[in-house]
């Protein structure tokens, strides 16, 4: 909704949304050069976050369309990682043959994430880059280790998934591509059914610790590594001051979905 | 802020539009092509009344601008009944009473649509799954359940 003179609240439509220059890129460098002269820029890919952001003042000067970009669309193997397009849809990407092939737990986890609908519009790119703590690609993909990879006018950079939540980004950087390193015997598991109040990634391999972030919809997810398999110990390292649930009780949960989540990924 | 020049199909018909950037789709079809059958509910994405299928995929009108559309095939609920006679989806939510105010319907039956072709037979996990993208604020979900289960038995009667 939207408060406009004279007409108070009313929804938004083509009435209300700001006016903008339209830039449908065709390729990634056209779309970092109009990231770069804009004043205030917005990527289109699903669009399906930006309705949330023009009801919340967000008035763009610009609006880059990388939706046709097709690099950005792919899923690919580059060295000993899954490389995947930042405008690659839901719906798609989990049920991609090379995610299926390397990462199935990451395909199941990445397929019960938003609803139907939204899944078969909504970009990983774009859960990324809306930088809000109740969306879960971040959750998933901090769990994995995995990088994300920006293109500005100055060159490629890379950041931890977990790092957007925080990190001061380049000017006009685009988020290009997700690179998920393939570590031997690499598991993830997911636990959503107590979302909103909590929900908990856990990733597992072979040769190094394990991850396990855990979220709730209003704070910065926590990250911790999983040294030991002790569920209570690991759970008592949680820092989330969350305003709607206690702390003592986010503790208890996160402990208990983790021995679930240990026994579904076959640890002791 | 110029218009942009879109081509799609709406409903089985081609069209020729101009289209201005910030215009979305619901408002296209609402305000330019007097489909009323999308409705405006939170606008924002969430409710899925004023969802509509592109290519054959559920999608919220009121995410989505029109020029997005070019290219693509669109389908609203008023592109369901061949003449009089309804689609088998409309007739199984009319004979099951499958909603109250009517607000939902139109995206409940477009959702339904796209259900049945990606499964023609689910089961109700399913079912609940596609249909919690969309809301009904009378809460007659038990109905509408109903009336999708007996859609996809009479959809799997007229295609083998």
């Amino acid at each position: 909704m939207k408060f406009v003179p004279a007409a108070g609240l009313i929804a938004t439509s083509f009435r209300t949304l700001p006016r903008f220059r339209l830039v449908r890129a065709d390729g990634i460098a056209e779309a970092v050069a109009a990231l770069d002269g804009s004043d205030q820029p917005a990527v289109l890919a699903g669009g399906t976050d930006l309705p949330a952001r023009f009801n919340e003042g967000f008035a763009p000067s610009d609006l880059i369309d990388i939706s046709r970009i097709a690099p950005l669309r792919e899923v690919r193997i580059a060295g000993n990682a899954i490389e995947i397009g930042a405008a690659v849809v839901h719906a798609k990407g989990c049920a991609h043959p090379l995610i299926q092939q390397h990462l199935p737990s990451l395909a199941h986890a990445w397929s019960r994430i938003a609803n139907v609908r939204i899944r078969f519009s909504a970009t990983i790119g774009g859960n990324l880059m809306a930088r809000r703590t109740r969306y879960e690609g971040a959750i998933l993909l901090s769990a994995l280790d995995a990088r994300l990879r920006l293109r500005s006018v100055k060159g490629d950079t890379e950041i931890r998934a977990e790092e957007i939540w925080t990190a001061a980004l380049p000017r006009g950087a685009l988020l290009t591509h997700i690179v998920i390193p393939l570590r031997k015997g690499l598991q993830l598991d997911y636990a959503r059914e107590l979302r909103p109040i909590l929900t908990q990634a856990v990733a597992i391999e072979d040769d190094a610790p394990g991850r396990v972030v855990t979220a709730t919809e209003h704070v910065i997810p926590c990250l911790r590594a999983l040294n030991s398999r002790e569920a209570a110990s690991v759970a008592g390292e949680i820092e989330l001051n969350d305003p709607v649930t206690s702390a003592a009780y986010l503790k208890r949960v996160s402990a208990t979905l983790l021995e679930r989540q240990l026994t579904r990924l076959s640890l002791p | 802020m110029s218009d942009i020049a879109i081509s799609f199909e709406l409903n089985g018909e081609k069209r020729r539009a101009a289209v201005a950037p910030n215009l979305l789709l619901v408002d296209y079809l609402r305000d330019h092509e007097q489909l009323k059958g999308a409705k405006i509910g939170c606008s924002r994405g969430v409710c899925g009344s004023c969802t509509v299928l592109v290519d054959g995929t559920p999608v919220a009108a009121c995410s989505k601008f029109a020029f997005q559309i070019d290219q693509a095939s669109v389908i609203t609920v008023e592109g369901l009944a061949n003449g009089d006679r309804l689609d088998p989806v409309q007739q199984a939510f009319v004979d099951h009473a499958a909603f109250q105010c009517g607000y939902c319907t139109s995206g409940m039956i477009l959702l339904t649509k796209a259900l049945l072709s990606q499964h023609a037979n689910p089961d109700r996990a399913t079912i609940i799954e596609w249909l919690s993208s969309n809301v009904c604020r009378c809460t007659g979900y038990s109905q509408i359940i109903a009336a999708v289960e007996d859609a996809a038995q009479r959809q799997r009667q007229v295609v083998p």
